[in-house]
């Protein structure tokens, strides 16, 4: 048995996803579905006091948006780098780039030195492909950094921020609760 | 080795690998995961303030923890992405253009199937134009075994199909050099079935790897994490497990008191 994708289901796989979809795209839906599932878990935990319960949620909250946040951001910004650095020039062009102009090609992928089966794909799907992967490998050695500079004190910003929110959230809900059982 | 050679190197390296973007994501992601757990470890390591017990309990926590992120992370990424790309090289998945390709190739109707890819895949690999390992990705090498097939034929024009011996049933596509320039173009140029077939294989590829990602990092691994940390939990008496995770617990990702402690007693 075989399953044919239609045209819209075909244009989501080759031209959507195969195209334009990435790293930062995959960060993004993690921490959709992380925010989604995670504090809903935390707040109706019951076994835990009210206040241990309002930080616990503040703070996953907190973690989920900081880390997505910047996620995306380390990779786009990295992808986008490695693009700029990665241009696809006339030889006349390049020989006229001068100083830190140079850097436009610095990393452009000579396709002539890939497999042969390779250098039969389009430019365009090759340069895409590396680009995306170059700049994940860089976005991964830049979080090494941003997490300890921006996720730590991003995540302490907005938990401090939410914990009187989803207190004052619990204690409408109990009072909400208490009131139906009156 | 210059500096530009050595940065053409690399350049070719990752370009070469960045060609399967899915299995990128899963070996980066995993990456990620464990360059995070080693920072995690590095810093308890490193921190002056926790006493050497102490030091030895929440680094083995954390060592603990890193593998079940990334274990979890690869395994579950890898296993869904080698599924999806067994569906899409059997055709069990198939893109339009191939598969009307790859029917019209055998003069049969209606959808491929995986008895017809590999029906074809075989008799590319009797012909000697394909070997065994290649077969393991049958559509990929349905296109390679193509290739070699055609260009086998030379500038030969052929007056019947018992001269092709395989894929006689496409004898008028493969009779006369202009015939198989045409299909070569068709196939194989830029807009051909080929490219179309690997944007196909690539975009199933991402499709899979961001959808196990999302599963395993957003919901398997935070319930795992949880019964990870009761055991190590457990370990501690009641009145030393604010101390240890509430006090020195390393502020780099994770709250000074995590959020599966934070679910189990007071901060």
């Amino acid at each position: 048995m075989s399953v044919v994708l239609g045209t819209t289901a075909q244009n989501i796989v080759s031209n959507v996803f195969a195209q334009h979809i990435s790293s930062p795209h995959q960060r993004f839906l993690q921490g959709a579905a992380a925010l989604a599932v995670q504090p809903s878990v935390d707040y109706k935990n019951k076994e835990i006091d009210d206040d241990t319960r309002a930080v616990s949620v503040a703070r996953t909250i907190g973690k989920i948006v900081a880390g997505t946040v910047v996620g995306v951001a380390v990779r786009a910004g990295s992808i986008g780098l490695i693009k700029k650095m990665s241009q696809r020039l006339d030889p006349s062009e390049i020989a006229n780039l001068k100083g830190v102009q140079k850097l436009k090609t610095a990393l452009t992928l000579n396709i002539s030195k890939l497999p042969k089966h390779l250098q039969e794909i389009p430019a365009a799907t090759l340069d895409g492909n590396y680009r995306d992967t170059f700049g994940l490998i860089l976005g991964t050695v830049a979080m090494l950094f941003t997490n300890f500079l921006l996720d730590v004190p991003l995540t302490k910003v907005i938990t401090e921020k939410l914990t009187p929110k989803v207190r004052a959230k619990i204690e409408k809900d109990k009072q909400g609760g208490m009131d139906v059982n009156c | 080795m210059s500096i530009a050679s050595l940065v053409g190197n690399i350049t070719t390296k990752i370009g070469t690998y960045a060609q399967n973007p899915g299995r990128a994501l899963v070996h980066l992601g995993a990456l990620g995961w464990l360059l995070s757990s080693a920072a995690q470890i590095s810093m308890v390591a490193t921190n002056k303030n926790i006493d050497k017990d102490k030091k030895k309990f929440l680094m083995t926590h954390e060592a603990a923890d890193g593998l079940t992120n990334v274990g979890l992370f690869y395994t579950i990424c890898a296993g869904i992405k080698s599924v999806a790309d067994k569906v899409v090289e059997g055709g069990l998945l198939a893109e339009k253009r191939t598969s009307d390709f790859i029917t019209g190739l055998n003069r049969i109707e209606g959808k491929i199937d995986g008895k017809l890819v590999n029906k074809t895949v075989q008799s590319l690999v009797d012909g000697g134009f394909v070997d065994a390992k290649e077969a393991k990705k049958p559509m990929t090498a349905i296109f390679k075994g193509l290739e070699k097939f055609v260009k086998s034929l030379g500038d030969k024009t052929l007056s019947n199909p018992d001269e092709l011996k395989i894929f006689s049933d496409s004898f008028e596509k493969l009779a006369t050099p202009e015939a198989r320039q045409q299909l070569t173009e068709q196939v194989f140029g830029d807009k051909g079935i080929k490219n179309a077939f690997v944007n196909h294989k690539n975009g199933m590829g991402k499709i899979a790897a961001i959808g196990a990602s999302v599963i395993a990092t957003s919901i398997i691994a935070p319930i795992v994490r949880n019964k990870v940390a009761n055991h190590f939990q457990k370990k501690l008496p009641f009145e030393q497990r604010n101390e240890v995770y509430g006090k020195y617990y390393s502020p780099l990702l994770k709250s000074p008191v995590p959020p599966v402690f934070g679910n189990r007693f007071k901060i």
